[in-house]
């Protein structure tokens, strides 16, 4: 089954998001900032990375997802904001922001297993 | 190029508009000039006991002609003439047309009396003019020449080595007051100019120092309204991420994650995930407002408004259908000039109103959306015929958390800040947006609601180079 990593420095996402998806069958690991997120990554090749925008700092999530690209790890990322969408500042998949997909917090537990599922079935096409 | 632009106005587009609008304004005064100057020359034979001679006559004929020669040619260039502080600009214009008036007038009034010309009153008002819109030490030269020019003059014609040119008939006298009498007066009228220059001068130079200090003030409360954004865009972020993690648990206990949940504590939850998504969605809209106010707008894109209306529509077609909702949007543009904005934000504005519009409607309501355009204006019309505004509330829409005492009273929810983000963005792109209940097409039951949105067509490019019509007046 698919390896998840989640790094998100709020303990109760964490959380919730690991038992969902434990629920579900997939193992997943999880980390509380950027420094141990890459470090997992690293060491545990994930199939699928669910990254904070926000953590310590503001950038935090896209400053990793960046440095993540740039070693050359080109596992999916889905990224939680909690920037709401409708105004000027929402994301899009662009390249500056090399992530695969976006959601907002909050994310019902229907939705979160959904966007995975389509994000690792996309990887499962390409190879 | 001589920079006759004080170090402040360099980026300030109402200085340039101010010299652009005085500057037409002489080119106006200037050809009434003529026209009274011609008029003079055709009644005064038959109006006024004096005569001119000959020479005066052709003389202030071919002044008149002249001024209107130079007149001509700076107003067709006038609109080619940029406002860039380093080349030629309108400053210039100005400077330029103050030397050529200045020797039109020095030749008139030489060849109308020199000191007994009654036309010598007008170098004050000349030097007046000047000191509002030029640098003081160009003023001050200006004034200096005059007093030399008039003093060399009365000197040449003394020594008759050029002909003076009295109007035969007026102040016969003075040909024999002495010369003594000449140069007091002389030095009288060149303090009054300088004096007239001087105050002048100081009054507009205390004028832009104090606007500048407004613009400063308005700077700054710029900047605090700003910090005070950030703050509550800080704190309110703050506040999101535990509301998030409470919802986030919810969600887990009810999807039954943790364990089974009976159904007395399902409901309870049910009630608490109820109750976070309310505070989520303030949370957003505060977010929202706040991130609203910091955004400058300043990419201009190109907003299709009717298809941006369209678009809203087809999103919202569920709840019209739902409603049995008779929908009717008519574009009546005439103009259909380009629209410049923000589409998203201006989506966003339209969005809240629409939604609004349909939330407040009656089952097998009536929703109307009309475009219409007028003077470079395009105005957006929402008309619906739902439970309406009471008109004493109708001041406070727009205040954040404000909801109507009748929507309080109804199930309908919502957070009170949908129409002070909505204005929010309508104000930022220059546009009023008003509110009008019982609505066009509403009845005694249903008094309805009607917004109209009021948009300027901006042109590109418009800022500091072009005049609109009205401040032509």
């Amino acid at each position: 089954m698919a390896l998840i990593a989640i790094i998100d420095d709020d303990p109760d996402i964490l959380d919730a998001s690991s038992l969902v998806l434990k629920s579900k069958g997939y193992d997943v690991v999880t980390a509380s900032n950027p420094t141990d997120g890459f470090k997992i990554i690293e060491e545990r090749k994930p199939n699928l990375i669910i990254l904070d925008v926000m953590m310590d700092e503001p950038d935090d999530g896209f400053f990793l997802a960046q440095k993540l690209r740039r070693e050359n790890i080109h596992t999916p990322i889905l990224m939680y904001t909690s920037v709401s969408k409708a105004i000027g500042m929402d994301f899009n998949k662009s390249e500056m922001v090399p992530v695969d997909d976006f959601v907002e917090k909050p994310i019902s537990p229907e939705q979160l297993v959904a966007k995975v599922e389509t994000l690792l079935n996309k990887v499962g096409e390409k190879i | 190029m001589l920079s006759l632009v004080p170090d402040w106005a360099h980026h300030y587009g109402e200085f340039w508009r101010a010299i652009r609008v005085r500057n037409l304004w002489f080119i106006r005064l200037r050809y009434l000039a003529v026209v009274i100057l011609i008029a003079f020359l055709l009644i005064v034979n038959y109006l006024f006991s004096f005569r001119l001679s000959e020479i005066q006559f052709v003389a202030i004929l071919i002044i008149a002609v002249t001024i209107l020669f130079y007149n001509i040619i700076i107003h067709v260039f006038r609109l080619r003439i940029g406002c860039s502080p380093n080349k030629f600009n309108c400053l210039h214009t100005s400077l330029i047309m103050m030397v050529l008036d200045l020797m039109e007038l020095l030749l008139l009034v030489y060849f109308t009396g020199t000191i007994d010309s009654p036309l010598i009153m007008l170098f004050v008002f000349h030097m007046i003019i000047g000191s509002m819109i030029l640098p003081g030490f160009l003023v001050y030269t200006a004034a200096a020449i005059i007093s030399i020019s008039l003093v060399v003059l009365l000197y040449l014609e003394y020594l008759f080595i050029i002909p003076s040119h009295k109007i035969i008939g007026t102040i016969q006298s003075s040909t024999f007051l002495s010369s003594e009498y000449d140069l007091i007066y002389v030095l009288t009228f060149s303090f009054t100019l300088f004096v007239s220059v001087y105050i002048t001068n100081k009054i507009s130079r205390q004028l832009f120092k104090r606007e500048q200090q407004l613009r400063d003030s308005l700077e700054k409360l710029k900047e605090a309204e700003n910090t005070k954004q950030r703050y509550t865009l800080g704190v309110v972020h703050e506040i999101k991420s535990p509301v998030i993690a409470v919802k986030s648990i919810i969600d887990l206990l009810l999807g039954n994650y943790v364990g089974p949940v009976n159904l007395e504590i399902t409901n309870k939850l049910q009630r608490a995930r109820l109750r976070s998504d309310e505070a989520i969605s303030l949370i957003n809209d505060i977010l929202r407002f706040s991130r609203i106010k910091l955004l400058d707008i300043k990419n201009n894109e190109l907003v299709r408004i009717e298809e941006l209306i369209k678009n809203i529509l087809d999103v919202r077609l569920e709840d019209i259908e739902e409603k049995n909702i008779m929908l009717s949007f008519s574009d009546k543009r005439k103009e259909k000039c380009d629209l410049y904005g923000a589409p998203m934000l201006l989506e966003l504005a339209l969005s809240n109103l629409i939604s609004n519009a349909i939330k407040y409607s009656r089952q097998n309501g009536e929703i109307f959306i009309i475009l219409t355009d007028e003077k470079e204006l395009l105005f957006i019309e929402i008309s619906d015929n739902g439970i309406g505004i009471p008109e004493p509330e109708q001041k406070d829409i727009f205040l954040h958390f404000y909801r109507a005492t009748n929507v309080k009273k109804s199930e309908i929810e919502g957070s009170g800040m949908g129409l002070s983000i909505t204005h929010e963005i309508i104000v930022k792109h220059q546009g009023e947006i008003s509110i009008i209940s019982p609505s066009k097409i509403g009845n005694a039951d249903s008094p309805g609601t009607t917004v109209i949105i009021k948009l300027p067509y901006k042109k590109a490019g418009l800022e500091i180079d072009t005049v609109t019509s009205e401040e032509y007046s």
